[in-house]
């Protein structure tokens, strides 16, 4: 009987997980989102072999502050250095965190989230008035302090960056797994006897991770606005290492005289960013029961 | 409120008690003595342990509304606090009217009009420009404005006009994921069979979309916008820093940079008090939009 059951369930999980890929795929702008979010992350996988990293680095006396042309695409900065070469493996930096950054968060805000959704009671209120008080202090704020505290560096940027998404994802968790926790099947298992860990990881899990995708996805593309900003600011990766952040604050000064120092990093962010929303739209569409076709 | 507040004393404090670098190193100058520094340090009770740092640090807040005082200029936190906020707040609160404006009325016509070219225009630029960071809007706004129309000042907020660019880059940012919610939610309102009711029975399409739909429609608007204050505030270091606007931010900016502890947490306390202050706001509005919260606490 109970085989039967769980058969039933994975063939009905199977067909479920399939219709929605269909529906993604069917979303022209998220497929669209997709393939430029893909071919970002291989222009950032390949830098070294499109244009070495070196190249990035070098500084050129004779070539400061040239415009774009045929041997510098996007131009030079006022080093010298080639700015093609500067925005391809700034790309690294971005992708590298949007992914680890909402990875990390992700694992960090469903474990939190669950723990409070699914036992509710003190424990929820334990972990949510502590996740309010951070929620309280302004997100960049903190990620500032962090970073300005403990010292600039790759792990720190990570570690401001993870502790600034976690509060709100695992509100968003913490809500899915509420309305999944009292669904009639949940019942149905704890009168089978099932024990908490199997409920939350067979059954709880995979019926509140669509929400927690989607919101996952358009944290992705903050992340990468955020860390720019740190950059920006002075406080995220540091010079003379490319990020795309850093490179729009070193063109601050010659915005005026070379607007290409600013346009090119900047449409390289917006790119990135636009493209990541547009497949977190394409999966929040494909996940709605309620825009079903 | 309260125990929020003391919690976000704590955090903060904690995060800058891992500062390195202590007050006697910045303040006694170049080629300090070490025994100089130490009698500095012991002055200021940096030598004691945490817990009784933080009760201090506590005690100077609530008896004596004192924040310290700040290492590099020497004056009271508060009154370098007070000197600069106004500003940020006057951008924050212009920011976030426009942001409302703009979002709201355009999110509102795009749902009205759901299919229309103004809709599928409006859903395309709200998408682009929710994929934009605020400081490079920033940037953009000053090349190409400030930078061709004299009439803008390229920097500082001495005029009215200075405020003007500034709150556009936030406005650009802010209103168009708040004109996507808005849209959404409306067009859930719309489809909802009291609307249908509203339309069965005769009412005009002004008042349908007004009276029935808009109000039903606000409530999850209203919590973004509150929302959306903290992000204007932490963003304020960076509009403020693009915009070399002398607020809150830039000034908590500099702060950090020269390691200036109780500045940096006088500024992150009174940010996140503002915050609070504006979510207790958005609460009590709550109440006046929907009448079965209100009547919640009637009871």
């Amino acid at each position: 009987m109970a085989k039967v059951r769980a058969a039933a369930g994975a063939e009905k999980g199977v067909s479920q997980n399939l219709e929605i890929m269909r529906r993604f795929r069917k979303n022209r702008s998220a497929m669209i989102g997709l393939s430029i979010f893909l071919l970002i992350c291989l222009l950032a996988v390949l830098a070294d072999v499109i244009v070495p990293y070196s190249e990035a680095i070098t500084q050129v006396k004779g070539a400061r502050l040239l415009p774009p042309s045929a041997e510098h695409l996007f131009g030079t900065d006022n080093l010298g250095r080639d700015m093609f070469a500067r925005v391809i493996h700034g790309a690294r930096y971005s992708i590298a965190f949007a992914l680890a950054v909402s990875a990390c968060s992700l694992v960090i805000s469903v474990a939190l989230g669950g723990i409070a959704g699914y036992y509710g009671g003190a424990t929820d209120n334990v972990v949510m008035r502590a996740l309010d008080v951070i929620m309280c202090i302004p997100g960049d704020l903190l990620a500032l302090c962090i970073v300005a505290a403990f010292g600039t560096n790759l792990g720190n940027l990570l570690i401001a960056l993870i502790v600034g998404q976690v509060p709100a994802t695992v509100r968003i968790v913490r809500a899915t797994i509420m309305g999944v926790s009292s669904a009639d099947y949940i019942e149905a298992a704890q009168c089978h006897g099932a024990g908490d860990a199997r409920i939350i990881a067979r059954y709880i899990v995979p019926n509140a991770m669509g929400p927690v995708i989607v919101n996952a996805t358009v944290n992705a593309s903050r992340i990468i606005i955020s860390v720019s900003s740190l950059s920006f600011l002075g406080l995220g990766i540091q010079p003379p290492a490319p990020e795309w952040g850093n490179l729009l604050a070193g063109a601050r000064e010659f915005m005026r005289i070379c607007p290409w120092l600013v346009y090119f990093p900047g449409l390289a962010l917006v790119i990135t960013s636009l493209s990541i929303n547009m497949v977190g739209d394409g999966l929040r569409d494909a996940l709605d029961p309620k825009i079903r076709d | 409120m309260l125990p929020i507040i003391l919690g976000v004393t704590l955090v903060v404090f904690t995060i800058m008690y891992f500062t390195p670098g202590s007050p006697g190193e910045l303040l006694a100058g170049a080629n300090p003595d070490q025994a100089v520094i130490d009698q500095i340090n012991h002055e200021l009770g940096f030598d004691q342990p945490f817990h009784v740092r933080y009760f201090n640090f506590l005690k100077g807040i609530v008896t004596k509304f004192d924040f310290g005082t700040s290492y590099t200029s020497q004056r009271p936190v508060l009154d370098e606090i007070m000197s600069r906020f106004p500003r940020t707040l006057t951008l924050a609160f212009f920011s976030m009217i426009s942001t409302a404006v703009v979002g709201i009325s355009i999110g509102i016509l795009s749902a009205v009009k759901q299919y229309s070219l103004l809709d599928y225009a409006s859903t395309v630029v709200s998408m682009f420009f929710s994929s934009m960071p605020s400081f490079w809007i920033g940037m953009m706004l000053l090349l190409w404005i400030a930078m061709n129309f004299s009439w803008f000042p390229i920097n500082g907020v001495a005029s009215w006009k200075g405020y003007l660019l500034p709150c556009a880059a936030l406005t650009f940012c802010n209103a168009a994921p708040l004109m996507r919610l808005t849209r959404s939610a409306m067009l859930e309102t719309i489809r909802s069979d009291y609307i249908r009711t509203a339309r069965a029975k005769g009412a005009l399409e002004k008042r349908v979309i007004w009276k029935h739909a808009f109000k039903n429609a606000l409530l999850p608007v209203v919590t973004n916008i509150g929302n959306n204050f903290r992000a204007l505030l932490g963003g304020s270091v960076i509009t403020e820093t693009v915009f070399v606007i002398p607020g809150l931010g830039s000034y908590v900016i500099t702060a950090i940079r020269s390691k200036d502890v109780p500045v940096v947490m006088g500024c992150t306390l009174f940010m996140s008090a503002t915050f609070l202050v504006v979510i207790l706001l958005t609460d009590i509005l709550y109440a006046y939009i929907d009448p079965r919260v209100k009547a919640k606490y009637m009871r």
